[in-house]
């Protein structure tokens, strides 16, 4: 009996090499970065994007429409460019929570260039200038540069995915926005609805690509907007 | 022995120098595609239809391998005309819903960046594609297949076409089969493409 026990000990020991290399070829050689997306609410999730579906259906997609025929591209362009120069607070707060004094600096003489030559913004002169151009940071993006992880994965109403980090960023960024301290409020609430506005095409063509190619829309979103934030943060 | 060496010199001239490397392989194989689908002026070209492009980027895309890569687990469990299907169906949905961008835009421009290994045969060739001046980061990863370079996977801005279509492939079937996937392809294919 002993004799066996001791053969079998001996199979088994034998057998380890074997049994570590079975293991070893269940990792896929080809897991690149995969990232993993904790979604424990995803059942609630899923309603909110269905709502979010129905909303952009019938609201958001005329709204672009409305938009793109009013607007010609020239005007549109100027919009997005004083939009993108107001934003200027965010991108220096998000580069300073980083240490990131460099990219602060060349953001300040792009914001400068940009607001003086550029007529409030209107244009872009320091986008011709190579040394100026840095990768835009956020306050979420900081966050997560700091070791903060994402959190559950959420889809809010209207607003769509999010992850807790990166709300809480947002709500931070609410208040390093100039417009939210431009006191006329007709002045203010055409500014706010600019930036709405300005955001639509893009976000509209996103999502038409991601449903007419998408097996699972609510999957294929989750997965882009959370590989996409986790690139943001490790650059 | 005078008479071979001509012979000995034209094969050492035939054979390349050394062999391409990722990085030259992706400027190349970019080139070739834009090339393709737009004319020299920078505008699409008139004939640039979905069939087209499939058949200008499969010149480079192993689109066997990312279907069987996006299938992951799952793949054992299809049989090879069900996991044909799928793969015909995916990339036929992936060209038309991309193909209206193509032609809505003119030629980006697409400059090498950096190139990493990522495993045995494997590289990521990362580069910057600019879009009415608009830079976007865009890595093809490729595997070396006997000496001959294909890419597996498109990473747009850190989202990974593969991952996005894994993790989808692997939601469905949790819940449902190949029949119904088949199904919901060709459901999404007949269904009229968004207008741009």
């Amino acid at each position: 009996m002993n004799r066996i026990r001791r053969l079998l000990a001996l199979a088994v020991i034998a057998a380890a090499p074997l049994l570590v290399r079975a293991a070893d070829s269940s990792v896929d050689p080809f897991d690149d970065d995969v990232l993993s997306v904790y979604d424990p609410l995803e059942s609630v999730n899923r309603g909110i994007f269905a709502f979010n579906d129905v909303v952009f259906t019938y609201v958001l997609r005329p709204a672009r429409d409305g938009y793109v025929a009013a607007v010609p591209p020239p005007a549109r362009r100027g919009i997005r460019n004083v939009l993108r120069n107001l934003g200027y607070p965010v991108r220096l707060v998000g580069n300073l929570l980083q240490g990131r004094v460099e990219a602060a600096t060349k953001e300040t003489g792009t914001f400068l260039l940009n607001t003086t030559l550029g007529i409030g913004g209107l244009w872009k002169p320091a986008s011709k200038f190579e040394a100026l151009q840095v990768p835009t940071e956020d306050v979420g993006q900081a966050f997560g540069a700091w070791g903060i992880g994402p959190g559950p994965y959420l889809v809010l109403p209207i607003l769509g995915p999010r992850n807790p980090r990166d709300l809480v960023g947002n709500i931070a960024e609410g208040f390093l926005s100039p417009i939210r301290y431009i006191e006329e409020w007709e002045l203010r609430t055409a500014a706010q609805a600019a930036e709405v506005f300005d955001g639509l095409p893009e976000q509209v063509d996103t999502m038409e690509a991601i449903k007419a190619a998408a097996v699972d829309p609510y999957v294929a979103v989750r997965t882009a907007y959370s590989e996409r934030r986790a690139f943001l943060v490790s650059q | 022995m005078k008479r071979f060496l001509p012979l000995l010199a034209f094969l050492l001239a035939a054979l390349p120098l050394r062999a391409e490397d990722a990085g030259t392989f992706i400027q190349r194989t970019v080139e070739d595609i834009l090339g393709s689908l737009y004319n020299a002026d920078g505008s699409p070209a008139p004939d640039l239809t979905p069939e087209k492009i499939r058949e200008v980027l499969g010149r480079s895309f192993d689109y066997d391998l990312i279907l069987r890569r996006s299938l992951g687990r799952h793949a054992q469990r299809l049989s090879e005309a069900d996991r044909k299907r799928i793969a015909d169906l995916t990339v036929l949905i992936l060209v038309r819903s991309y193909s209206d961008r193509f032609r809505q835009s003119r030629r980006p421009e697409v400059a090498v960046a950096s190139t990493r290994p990522l495993g045995q045969d494997r590289h990521e060739v990362a580069t910057t594609v600019r879009i009415d001046g608009t830079p976007y980061a865009v890595a093809y990863r490729v595997v070396n297949d006997s000496g001959r370079w294909r890419v597996y996977d498109v990473v747009i801005e850190g989202a990974s076409l593969l991952n996005n279509f894994r993790e989808q492939f692997d939601a469905h079937f949790q819940r449902s089969d190949a029949a119904a996937l088949i199904a919901q392809l060709e459901q999404r294919l007949q269904a009229p493409s968004p207008s741009p």
